[in-house]
């Protein structure tokens, strides 16, 4: 399984308007198009996952993830805000790249996992918050999961 | 969508995400390693909050949920494509729309359902 396969140009925007965690947040479900009351839930769940402690890993790079009733399938989307914003990330710096995994609670592939793990191990590449601030259009964005998370 | 529904919505992810710290070890091990998380004190901050939760629930929900989940397991499940996936009995279509804006159950194992779009 790799990463690209699992991401559309849909639910990848790097000019993320919002100025903090929640707005962020909440504009990283919007990506994913789901219902007001699902997205409302949602959002309910990361942040509660988000105030047990920020998945802000560091080097400008966040992955709000949790397991919710409101997907039925695994669900991923990115986002990019240039000027980065206070995530209260575990090095303290401000965050640029958000990762944004939802996964149901039963998966037939389970593949909630090894896509976190994915992801961690893409954003600890020291090439990665370069080339995800070069990035000009979300095919970048695909081109460069293809590249670096094989 | 009915209130309690989704009440019962967000304290069943929050079982989740307390599972997620606890009962699966690779996602404890990520929690731990790279998000800096202290499994046992994050779950034991969710149980506070599905306990405050719960305390919003109506009576009689809230004595269903108490009741069946030791039985049941999870009390609230999905109706994807028409099935409960409590049970993986069909629900019938005509009811399945209308299923969020009122609080139900499946007919077959009693769970509560909360249809999928």
């Amino acid at each position: 399984m790799k990463l690209r396969e699992l991401f559309t140009p849909d639910v990848v925007n790097l000019d993320i308007q919002s100025e903090n965690k929640d707005d962020i947040l909440k504009e990283l479900i919007g990506l994913l198009g789901m219902d007001e009351k699902s997205e409302a839930i949602l959002f309910k769940t990361l942040k509660r996952r988000e105030n047990l402690g920020s998945t802000g890993i560091g080097k400008g790079i966040a992955i709000p993830h949790c397991r919710s009733l409101v997907v039925n399938r695994l669900r991923l989307a990115y986002g990019r805000k240039p000027g980065g914003v206070d995530f209260k990330a575990i090095d303290g710096s401000p965050v640029y790249n958000f990762f944004l995994i939802v996964a149901p609670p039963l998966e037939v592939s389970n593949q909630y996992l090894p896509v976190l793990g994915k992801i961690a191990q893409f954003a600890k590449d020291p090439d990665v918050p370069g080339l995800l601030k070069e990035m000009k259009t979300p095919e970048d964005f695909l081109d460069l999961l293809e590249e670096k998370a094989p | 969508m009915n209130p309690q529904l989704m009440l019962l919505l967000e304290i069943q992810d929050l079982h989740l995400q307390r599972a997620a710290l606890l009962d699966e070890p690779g996602l404890t091990k990520m929690e731990t390693n790279d998000f800096h998380i202290d499994p046992v004190v994050a779950a034991t901050a969710l149980e506070e909050r599905i306990e405050d939760l719960k305390a919003q629930l109506a009576p009689a929900v809230r004595q269903r949920c108490e009741r069946g989940l030791p039985a049941l397991g999870r009390m609230l499940v999905p109706v994807i494509g028409g099935v409960c996936y409590g049970c993986f009995v069909s629900i019938p279509t005509a009811r399945s729309g209308e299923v969020n804006q009122e609080l139900r159950a499946c007919e077959n194992c009693g769970r509560f359902i909360y249809v999928l779009p």
